[in-house]
């Protein structure tokens, strides 16, 4: 009888563990946004994202085999859409002064087989050893550089390569893929008309929650 | 008492199943950090379903041997780069570069971080202005299989948060066994599916205008704030 009291102890002892873990736990799975790194210290935007600048080093008008982009205002928009729904501020650096902390660039890279592409920087040194890019996001950073390919979105309307600019923005920004379903401008396995054009609620607490 | 043993049991296993699924995250990162290779930061233009669709899009279908003394290209940031690899075998295009050759464009380390060993590739000649006369891997790495040293299919772009589609179905084939997959698949190539529903002519040119009223409410916009950003820097 003893060492039933005994074990009854030690079982609600375990139960008390068992709670305390899956309440540590349960943040980092209740939300479907993911963060790149490790999952209880993610890594981001190490100067966060309430200030700095941004550089849209591309124009509109771009024309790739006679079909016109409109690069420049769709990153400039793409930006807008994160500065206004979420907690970021990252402003055109035409507009206010302060740290460059995104580049955005738009042209043609041929038949690479990407869409769009980011890499990030932290000191300007691309985060890793500097071998190959973009790399496994190895740190936070201070600096990225975000990439839309005419090439592969010549058959994408204003507001769907606009998306795709949003998309680069979210992991400039900190977020990875969302993989389970949520809707999400995150999600990489959805193509236009299936994918979304604007962050979603999902994302947004992503950005907020991570700052 | 054999009650309590099992109850205690579970809760143990409980516990340890629990902080198992974050030292699994962990350990995710942990290998982030020792390797050059990772997938998840691109917007892939196509995800394919099936060999035969990879077939579809291959100009050339070949076992590759990547070469040590690879070579980098400077084009605006350190994102591409160009490796050279010996083709050991053509299963698709032209054969007489077989024991020739041949470069590829890479992103993202997918070949050259395979140095020394053998891959089956789907490639696509590369046009474009990073490079001349060089291939890139179809779909960026969900056309590369490497083969381990017994010889047998390996495809673990999802290690390095890539996708994989189909490519479980044919992981563990012995080279033989896969290469007359392949074989199969060149000749039953059938197109992959479009990213976005393909539009008559008519029907582009009503999107196009549909898209354009976006930009032009964008313009807008940016030019009140700049107004607005330029009047507070007067005052
Ligand atoms: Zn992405």
């Amino acid at each position: 009888m003893k060492i039933f009291a005994e074990t009854k102890k030690r079982f609600k002892l375990s139960m008390i563990i068992v709670i305390l873990v899956a309440s540590v736990i349960s943040p980092a799975i209740s939300n479907a946004y993911e963060y790149y790194g490790w999952w209880n210290d993610p890594y981001k935007m190490i100067p966060g994202i309430s200030s700095g600048t941004y550089i849209v080093d591309t124009i509109d008008n771009y024309n790739y085999n006679g079909k016109v982009f409109m690069f420049q205002t769709a990153w400039n928009s793409a930006m807008d859409e994160w500065n206004n729904r979420t907690e970021a501020n990252i402003q055109n650096s035409i507009n206010v002064s302060g740290p460059e902390r995104i580049r955005m660039r738009g042209e043609n890279y041929g038949n690479v087989g990407l869409q769009g592409w980011v890499t990030v920087y932290k000191n300007n040194v691309v985060v890793g050893d500097g071998d190959a890019t973009p790399l496994p996001v190895t740190s936070g950073w201070d600096y990225a550089i975000a990439t839309l390919n005419a090439h592969s979105l010549r058959d994408y309307t204003y507001p769907q390569y606009r998306a795709v600019g949003i998309h680069e923005l979210g992991h400039a920004l900190g977020l990875n893929h969302e993989t389970d379903g949520t809707p999400s401008i995150m999600n990489d396995k959805l193509y236009p008309p299936n994918s979304y054009l604007v962050p979603q609620q999902d994302d947004i607490n992503g950005i907020n929650n991570l700052y | 008492m054999k009650n309590i043993v099992s109850t205690l049991f579970i809760v143990a296993l409980i516990i340890t199943s629990l902080s198992a699924c974050g030292n699994e995250k962990q350990s995710q990162a942990q290998q982030k950090k020792e390797r050059n290779v990772y997938y998840g930061n691109f917007m892939l233009d196509t995800h394919y379903k099936s060999l035969e669709e990879l077939a579809y899009d291959a100009d050339l279908v070949a076992e590759i041997e990547v070469n040590a003394n690879n070579h980098n290209i400077s084009y605006i940031d350190p994102t591409f780069k160009t490796i050279e690899v010996k083709i050991n075998n053509v299963l698709k295009g032209d054969s007489k570069i077989k024991s020739q050759a041949i470069r590829i464009l890479e992103i993202a380390s997918t070949v050259s971080e395979n140095a020394n060993k053998k891959n089956i590739v789907f490639l696509d000649k590369y046009e474009g202005p990073l490079a001349d006369d060089v291939y890139v891997i179809v779909g960026v790495y969900q056309g590369m299989f490497k083969l381990d040293e017994a010889n047998q299919v390996v495809y673990d772009a999802d290690k390095y948060e890539g996708v994989k589609h189909f490519q479980a179905s044919v992981e563990g084939l012995d080279k033989q066994s896969f290469e007359h997959r392949v074989q199969e698949a060149i000749k039953n190539a059938s197109p992959p599916q479009p990213n976005i529903p393909q539009l008559s002519e008519a029907e582009k040119k009503l999107a196009e205008e549909e898209g354009h009223k976006m930009y032009l409410e964008d313009k807008k916009r940016l030019e009140e704030m700049k107004k607005k950003s330029v009047e507070e820097k007067q005052k």
